[in-house]
């Protein structure tokens, strides 16, 4: 029993894998930072702005290296972290890329959480998998398209899926431990979505408070996808019948709560990607017979 | 002392996982690498519960805390909101993505936290520097440009997704105003029963701050 806990414990992490799901890894982490940080080039200036607005966010500070005046540096710094995105992107020199990357997420991502002295919420500015994924991919193998299956191509996505999903089961512990399980009853989804209609008029609010129906299926499906969505690591079934459903709830978080969901290009992470080289190479097999033949 | 120490912990833990990440690329043979890997897939798995089940901050160990309260009859929900004021004395809401560098729930945030221990001198220089963020998206909006970023329609959204308002006047704003609007969840309840009638009854404003041009 313990033996065969452990092998499958072992395939897991370190069962050969083909090099496009790492590959595929940093491509979706890069594209995903580039998104946001060009959608945002402001987070260069705001060091730039009064010295009032960082009054006592000190210790903050000096854990991500800001520095209120240092707009010059931080101008350079951030165009510095596009290139090694870029670079990282298209697999030049990948690994230095990747680590300058995460290292300048580090100091950019919390800037404006830091101001508003909530660092923790940078947790939902899309740039953490980015930055904690791209320090994974800087100290394992760089994979080459061209390159055999090997375990070392296993691991880094392995672990950059389940910080992904932590994003899901921590949401969810959240819920649990400031509200409990009540957050997710009908009655408080409804309340939910009525309130954040009065804030900002998303599309589907009143019609979850008008059906509790709607708002039991919203419910139940929150709690499905926060905490099931680590058997899609496990279960080509849980990856069918989850990955729509994480698609759907992120779909309806804007137009029933007023949120986006900035990570959702990394639902993209949790697809067979095994599967997906294996058709891939059948297909050039295929396209190639004709050829040969 | 004790806010000292936690950023001490803050930054120990975050070094702590390059230098798992470090003795994992320094592994000699395959046998040694693989034991590395499970002691970083441990203190990910590890940090990332204890982040979850305690609620602590430890980013990037997130613990992704969102829409996470209950929201009865009696809850308030309070938002610090901005507006421009023109010649005539009217009053635009400014667009939540007139502040460029920090989205507007990170600016309502730094008004609650932190406008009521300000110097009236402090005060009037946070204002004066919103004011003119809010006049030089005012005169982009005026000439028809929209976007929140080059990359234009493409443009990654703020997460909350405030409704944008893109229109404003053609003068300069010669006035800014911070408002502390309260919505009561029973009066959003009463509002939706009466969709096309907007009560309105259950907001509470009140007027935090103002700063005129000179």
């Amino acid at each position: 029993m313990e033996t065969a806990l452990k092998a499958r414990f072992e395939r897991f992490f370190f069962a050969e894998a083909h090099p496009l799901g790492v590959i595929a890894a940093r491509v979706i982490l890069t594209l995903q930072a580039l998104w946001i940080l060009l959608s945002r080039p402001g987070i260069s200036q705001l060091t730039a702005w009064p010295s009032v607005f960082w009054i006592g966010t000190k210790p903050l500070l000096v854990r991500f290296g800001i520095v209120p005046g240092a707009a010059l540096v931080d101008r350079i710094l951030y165009w510095l972290l596009i290139a090694a995105l870029a670079a990282a992107l298209i697999g030049i020199v990948p690994r230095l890329a990747c680590l300058i990357s995460a290292l300048l997420l580090y100091h950019f991502a919390p800037m404006e959480g830091v101001m508003g002295g909530l660092p923790y919420t940078t947790g939902l500015s899309g740039l953490t998998l980015p930055m904690i994924g791209l320090l994974i991919l800087a100290f394992s193998k760089p994979p080459r398209l061209a390159d055999a299956p090997s375990w070392e191509y296993r691991w880094p996505l392995r672990l950059i899926q389940l910080i992904f999903i932590f994003h899901y089961i921590n949401s969810g512990l959240a819920k649990l431990h400031w509200s409990g399980i009540r957050w997710y009853s009908v009655e408080n989804i409804r309340h939910l979505a009525v309130s954040f209609w009065m804030l900002d008029r998303p599309s589907l609010s009143l019609d979850v408070w008008n059906r509790p129906l709607f708002a039991t299926m919203i419910g139940i499906g929150i709690f499905v996808v926060e905490f099931g969505l680590i058997f899609t690591l496990f279960s080509k079934w849980a990856r069918r019948i989850l990955l729509p459903l994480a698609v759907a709830a992120f779909l309806l978080r804007r137009r029933v709560f007023g949120f986006y969901f900035l990570s959702f290009p990394s639902l993209l992470l949790l697809l067979n990607w095994d599967a997906i080289a294996a058709w891939w190479d059948r297909r050039k097999t295929v396209t190639a017979l004709p050829a040969s033949a | 002392m004790t806010l000292v120490v936690i950023t001490i912990v803050q930054v120990a833990g975050f070094l702590l996982l390059i230098a798992l990440c470090l003795r994992v690329a320094m592994a000699r043979s395959a046998e040694s690498k693989q034991k590395r890997v499970l002691h970083l897939a441990a203190y990910i798995v590890l940090t990332h519960l204890a982040i979850g089940i305690t609620q602590k901050d430890a980013w990037p160990i997130t613990n992704n805390r969102l829409m996470h309260g209950l929201a009865p009859p009696s809850g308030e929900l309070s938002l610090y909101r901005f507006y421009g004021v023109d010649s005539d004395g009217r009053e635009w809401r400014v667009d939540p993505y007139a502040w460029r560098s920090i989205s507007a729930w990170h600016l309502h945030f730094w008004f609650w936290v932190n406008y009521k221990n300000l110097t009236p001198a402090q005060r009037q220089t946070a204002l004066a520097w919103l004011f003119d963020r809010a006049e030089q998206q005012r005169a982009e909006l005026a000439a028809g440009d929209t976007a929140i970023s080059p990359l234009g329609p493409l443009s990654a959204p703020e997460w909350w997704g405030f409704e944008r308002d893109l229109k404003v006047p053609a003068q300069p704003y010669r006035a800014f105003r911070v408002y502390l609007e309260t919505f009561t969840v029973a009066g959003a309840m009463a509002e939706a029963e009466q969709p096309f009638r907007a009560l309105k009854g259950h907001l509470d404003r009140k007027l935090i701050a103002e700063w005129r041009r000179l």
